[in-house]
């Protein structure tokens, strides 16, 4: 069986460096396996889940207590994290269109301190004609029927995070010297090497920018030509936006549910 | 060496560091700094820090580019970290800083971030905050901020302190935050803790490490860290955690450095004496005086180089200035004592000047002493006087000296008259400080041969040469160890601080009445070969009319220029001002007055040096109204007392100017905040000379540590346009190889070289190759075979080799001359041995006998009561032969200006001197002058008797003493030995003379040993005597109430209070 859904583009357009599409998949087999089987195993990080004990031993040696970390660290992951299988649905796409590789991509990733700095949604390794370039992208799921929905504006939204991403110089340092330390002594040393490379050399510029839309709407171009049209406005070449809207042929709070096999 | 990173950013990272340092330059000096391009200066950040984390995790051991290429990129890193606006956020900050911090530590600039966080402290920091996470995050980065500042034990405390709080609050915080936090957000934040508490635990390793070099009983601390450290790693592998990793990473690197860095590695397992040293460093009280860190020229050598654990022979240490040579050489006379206890050697610590010797002593004393070494110190008098015989033959195994300070002239002369076997211990180890100074054409050639003979003549003798920056180390240290020798250098990598080198001149302005211009000066800081800072913006000072009113007045001299750039840098810190010649310096010490608007306020130290110097020189001595003006004057018109007390004033920042003669240069031993150079030559005889590279930046290494920021700023004076590109070129003058002064003296002699017999009448500085030939043939058994073994005899030196490689010519010439020469040693009855003991050549030892019998100088010529009163004659006659030896005659001559010889007048300064007269006195008696002030003679005054006159007597007496009165008996020869300290030091009896090598002033001597109960003891128990008298006991052994001034005094000279 196939785990490869059958997609329509019911939109597209470019401005400048920035490109957009509107992209639809059909329901049946081809997407429950795609979810079953390439997208569940990106939530479902069971080589990174709850493996704390790593973490926990020796914190005794420091005089700290343990008890309430304990706690928090053996308990289960919250099971309903729909935005989280819109990350992993965004990271499946972007990897089999643009051949996005993710250095590391799973469960762990996704804990981040709201107190701690934005980052990116997605940190990743992306290969032009000249090599290695990061991959930098925002993920936003809504199901408002507006167009654009509201994830797509303001301070929070979709357009003003990727701006910060490329234009804010501390951030972008602080997540190119996290990066290395996932790629090193990894096979994705040389790959970082490259990326990080050519971004530093070109004013932090040589770098591809991805937002992705989940939606369980009606397609519209709404949804992404206003937005694009606005970043293309703000990034300078040679750093490169692509926008996706992915249109479910189900509801986004079915995803953990579909996720697992079961029914819609 | 190429790194993938550094390569492609290393034009952006040129730009970025050139515009930091010009802001820099600019923030200090005044002026408005360039704007920074800020997003170039991050992404350099993040390319260098990413660069400093790669190089680190790809470490290739034992190649030192690669270690280079990571310091620089680190401390580059932090050169731009500190000069970018910090962020709001307390937090981010913090951590802004703390980064900033550990990249200096990881690049060997800890001490900038040191310095730069004691002076900038970092933003408040919540560590009350409710927020667990907020407090737990500023506790750690007050921690870590805190262990790199190392504020004395203060700091140290601190971080245990906020540790044991944060442990303590833990349980009344935490599990409140984590139920706040989201659910899909709590894990993340309880990885978060982790790392953190673990970075606590870490800090307080590192902080007990600091003070007890062991944690529990452990000493491994690199193994201790990296448990915490890979802990934390751990706990931010399983989460994304942007702030706390990266950093982490960082500290890792940090923590490691700075354990290195720690005084206990370094030192760990040499000896017990060497453990207890550095306790005694560690426990200095709990004010900034302990010493935790070592800086990285002393890690360089002590550790990574090796030299505590190293046995090789000879050892030359060639580093920039204040790296801290002093330490290294306590370490290295430690381990040499160590290495010969049993045999109870003893080393010799040379020092090149009076000065020096003395601040030595007291440092070495201070240091050394509260772990039972004995440090002694012998005058540089070229005699050794019966209280000196006593200091170095007496003493039990606990009280008998370790290590001897003194000049090379005086050990030279010591060992020479044998004194090695008289103290009956080996000499196992000499420092020679300032050994750069062995292409001194003056000095030179006597330290040259004297470490020649040592090595050829002490057996257990190794040799510690400290010297500023040389290129041919390596070449030194093989001569005098061959096979067994080390070099330890480090040129430019490495820097105390920041430093500005540039010249001030005068820019003309608008047109003022009169057909006179307005003007300011401006300073140009300028590139120089040892990375210091430049601007190609110049720096405007303002003009200060009560020095010059209009151009035409302020470029008339360089002084003018020099006094308003000193009192431009003063609004900094303490300034060094040099001139020339003494006089010079007068009239720069008071243009310096004229420009000052304001007294500052008087204090109780300012006070006790104006007493001092009534005392000394009378009431209307300028420079007590100089002092109260916050002035100070330094040059060998001044008595050894007033210069130390001048620059105690100084380092105390109780004067605002220093001004110095230029050969303060090599005497300068403590940091200053900038330094003026209104000349940058000596004088030399009737002209003038350059003063040389490492001399220039001997004084220009001073320069910053002090005053506000670190840059030290040293400003050459210009009064034109021809004179700035002198200035230019002299700077650049690079400092090169060591050389040999025998290899100058022989291009100067020339023809002479065949005729070394009669050489020294016209070339006295030959007399020293001479001597040193005398005394090997002596030191030999006067072998018939002399003149071909003489050959092996040059190999000895190392000027030899030098002139044989750059003037083979003359090298054959000499070794001609020295073949002749032996058969002239080798004639019967030449009075060889008294080449030794007087320090004279043959031939002016024939000479001065000669003059002794026709002028009737004879052992009845030596009365102690009966040679300085003044109805006698003999001094007279002694002083007319002295006036014929070729190794006196210049000095004693120019004492009186260069005239005709007159031993009568010489010998009636001595007289007065030697009998109690002020220096006010006998100046105002023989050194008046038509058309100069008082002043002009109390200068020359006291140029003439320290410099030349006391000295040059002192040496000659002893010398005639030694020929002239071999026939009396032991008892009465002890009693005239003293005779020449008495001219050296300027009293009239034994016990003063004693006091006298204690440092006790020449007035308050005389007082305490004149009355009925004169002070005396041995010199160990004189000295404790002294420390223990309160102000009444001095004034009753002075017997007036100059005796509360001359205690406090005392103390000071001491390093006592």
């Amino acid at each position: 069986m196939s785990s490869t859904p059958s997609i329509t583009i019911h939109y597209e357009g470019t401005a400048q460096q920035v490109s957009w599409r509107g992209i639809g998949y059909a329901d049946g087999d081809g997407f429950n396996s795609y979810l079953t089987q390439k997208v569940a195993v990106r939530v479902h990080d069971d080589e990174g889940r709850n493996q704390f004990e790593g973490a926990l031993r020796g914190l005794a040696s420091t005089g700290f207590a343990n008890d309430s970390l304990r706690a928090i660290l053996e308990a289960d992951e919250p099971e309903s994290r729909d935005w989280a299988i819109g990350e992993a649905l965004a990271e499946v796409h972007l990897a089999e269109t643009h051949g996005v590789t993710w250095p590391w991509h799973t469960e762990r990733d996704k804990r981040n301190p709201s107190a701690s700095l934005p980052g990116a949604d997605l940190v990743g390794l992306i290969s032009d004609s000249q090599g290695f370039l990061f991959a930098l992208g925002e993920v936003k799921c809504s199901s408002e029927a507006t167009y654009p929905p509201q994830v797509m504006n303001g301070r929070g939204g979709m357009v003003h995070q990727l701006d910060t991403i490329a234009g804010d110089l501390h951030i972008l340092g602080q997540l190119l010297r996290w990066l290395y330390h996932r790629c090193v002594n990894t096979p994705h040393e040389p790959s970082y090497k490259q990326a990080a490379q050519r971004l530093l050399e070109s004013s932090n510029r040589a770098v591809r920018l991805f937002g992705v839309l989940v939606r369980d709407t009606k397609p519209d171009h709404k949804d992404l030509s206003g937005r694009g049209k606005a970043i293309a406005k703000k990034i300078k070449t040679p750093t490169q936006c692509e926008l996706s809207a992915l249109h479910l042929p189900c509801r986004i709070a079915d995803l953990p549910a579909r996720c697992t096999g079961g029914a819609p | 060496m190429s790194h993938w990173l550094l390569d492609g950013i290393s034009e952006a990272r040129a730009e970025c560091i050139a515009s930091a340092n010009a802001g820099h330059l600019h923030r200090q000096l005044g002026g408005e700094a360039p704007a920074l391009d800020e997003s170039k200066w991050r992404r350099c950040i993040e390319a260098l820090e990413l660069a400093v984390t790669d190089l680190s995790l790809h470490p290739q051991p034992g190649d030192d580019k690669h270690e280079q290429m990571l310091r620089e990129a680190a401390s580059d890193a932090f050169r731009l970290l500190r000069n970018l606006p910090i962020q709001i956020d307390e937090l981010a900050a913090g951590q802004h800083v703390l980064r900033a911090a550990c990249l200096a530590v990881i690049g060997d600039r800890g001490a900038d971030a040191a310095r730069w966080l004691k002076t900038g402290g970092w933003p408040t920091l919540s560590l009350e905050s409710s927020d667990w996470r907020v407090r737990t995050w500023a506790s750690i980065i007050d921690v870590w901020l805190r262990l790199i500042r190392k504020n004395g034990w203060t700091d140290r405390d601190a971080v245990l302190e906020r540790i044991a709080t944060l442990r303590q609050s833990q349980s009344a915080f935490e599990t409140e935050h984590l139920r706040t936090v989201s659910p899909v957000e709590s894990k993340a934040a309880a990885l978060e803790l982790i790392g953190l508490y673990h970075l606590a635990k870490a800090a307080e390793i590192l902080a007990l490490y600091v003070t007890d070099g062991r944690v529990d009983g452990k000493f491994q601390i690199h193994q201790l860290l990296d448990t915490h450290f890979d802990r934390v790693a751990a706990a931010t592998g399983e989460a994304r955690l942007l702030e706390l990793e990266p950093l982490a990473r960082l500290l890792g690197l940090c923590a490691h450095q700075l354990a290195d860095n720690c005084i206990w590695t370094v030192t760990r397992a040499v000896n017990s004496r060497v453990t207890t040293f550095v306790k005694n460093l560690v426990d200095r009280g709990r004010g900034d005086k302990a010493i935790f860190d070592v800086l990285p020229p002393q890690r360089r050598s002590l550790a990574e180089k090796g030299l505590l654990g190293s046995s090789r022979r000879a050892v030359v240490v060639s580093l920039p200035t204040s790296s801290g040579k002093t330490l290294i050489a306590e370490f290295r006379a430690l381990q040499a004592l160590n290495q010969f206890d049993h045999e109870r050697g003893w080393v010799a610590y040379l020092a090149p000047t009076r000065t020096l010797v003395n601040q030595i002593a007291r440092r070495l004393r201070s240091d050394l002493e509260p772990i039972g070494v004995v440090v002694e110190q012998v005058s540089p008098a070229l005699e050794v006087d019966n209280i000196e015989i006593e200091l170095l033959t007496k003493g039990d195994r606990k009280s008998e000296f370790r290590i001897l300070v003194t000049t090379p002239e005086k050990l030279d002369l010591m060992l020479r008259q044998g004194w090695e076997a008289k103290i009956n211990r080996p000499l196992t180890l000499v420092i020679v400080d300032e050994a750069h100074n062995i292409q001194s054409e003056t000095r030179g050639l006597k330290l040259e041969m004297l470490l020649a003979t040592i090595n050829s003549e002490c057996e257990r003798a190794q040799f510690l040469l400290l010297t500023p920056f040389i290129s041919n180390a390596a070449e030194v240290a093989r001569w005098l160890g061959g096979q067994n020798a080390d070099d330890i250098s480090m040129a430019v990598e490495w820097q105390p601080n920041d430093r500005a080198i540039g010249i001030a001149h005068v820019v003309k302005g608008a047109a003022m009445a009169k057909r006179s211009h307005d003007y300011h000066i401006t300073f140009e800081a300028v590139h120089t070969s040892k990375a210091t800072l430049a601007s190609n913006k110049h720096i405007s000072w303002p003009k200060i009319p009560a020095i010059a009113p209009t151009f035409s007045k302020a470029k008339g001299s360089p002084a003018n220029v020099a006094a308003m750039a000193a009192h431009a840098l003063a609004r900094r810190g303490p300034v060094i001002v040099m001139h020339m010649r003494p006089d010079f310096v007068w009239s720069l010490a008071d243009l310096l007055k004229k420009g000052s608007d304001q007294i500052p306020a008087t204090s109780p130290s300012k006070q006790l040096v104006q007493d001092f110097l009534r005392l000394e020189y009378g009431a209307s001595f300028p420079l007590i109204d100089l002092v109260a003006r916050g002035i100070g004057v330094h040059h060998a018109g001044l008595t050894d007392d007033v210069r130390t007390l001048m620059e105690w004033l100084f380092e105390r920042e109780e004067l605002r100017f220093l001004v110095a003669t230029t050969t303060i240069a090599q005497g300068v031993n403590f940091p200053v905040s900038g330094v003026v150079l209104a000349s940058h030559q000596y004088p030399d005889g009737n002209r003038t000379r350059d003063m040389s590279p490492e001399d220039f930046w001997n004084i220009a290494g001073r320069a910053g540590r002090i005053g506000q920021g670190d840059l030290g700023v040293i400003a050459l004076a210009a009064e034109d346009q021809a004179k700035s590109d002198k200035l230019r070129a002299f700077i650049n003058h690079q400092s090169g190889a060591l050389n040999s002064a025998l290899v100058a003296l022989a291009i100067a002699a020339e023809s002479q070289l065949d005729n070394l017999e009669s050489i020294v009448y016209s070339k006295p500085e030959w007399s020293i190759f001479v001597q040193y030939l005398a005394h090997t043939y002596r030191q030999m058994g006067m072998p018939e075979t002399f003149a071909d073994d003489i050959e092996q005899v040059l190999r000895n030196t190392y000027g030899f080799g030098k002139l044989r490689a750059e003037r083979p010519d003359l090298a054959n010439r000499l070794l001609g001359g020295v073949h002749s020469y032996a058969a002239f040693l080798q004639r019967p009855g030449q009075p060889l041995k008294l080449v030794d003991s007087t320090g004279f050549s043959l031939q002016s030892v024939k000479t001065a006998m000669i003059a002794a019998g026709e002028l009737g100088v004879n052992s009845s010529s030596w009365n102690r009561d009966q040679l300085f009163a003044s109805n006698d004659r003999s001094l007279q006659s002694m002083m007319g032969v002295l006036l014929r030896v070729p190794e006196l005659r210049e000095n004693l001559n120019s004492v009186l200006g260069g005239q005709t010889p007159d031993g009568q007048k010489l010998a009636l300064i001595v007289k007065d001197w030697v009998n109690g007269q002020s220096m006010q006195q006998i100046a105002t008696t023989y050194f008046m002058k038509e058309g100069k002030t008082e002043l002009d003679a109390m200068t020359d005054c006291g140029r003439q008797l320290s410099g030349r006159l006391t000295q040059t007597t002192a040496w000659g007496l002893g010398a005639l003493l030694s020929f002239t009165a071999g026939d009396v008996d032991d008892e009465h020869m002890a009693q005239l030995r003293n005779l020449p300290s008495r001219v050296f030091y300027g009293v009239n009896n034994d016990d003063a003379i004693a006091l006298r090598l204690l440092g006790v002033p020449r007035m308050a001597a005389i007082s305490m040993t004149s009355g009925d109960r004169p002070l005396r003891g041995s010199t160990p128990d004189l000295r404790q005597q002294l420390r223990s008298m309160d102000e009444a006991a001095w004034v009753r052994a002075c017997r007036n109430q100059d005796g509360a001034t001359y205690r406090k005094i005392w103390r000071v000279l001491e390093g006592l209070d």
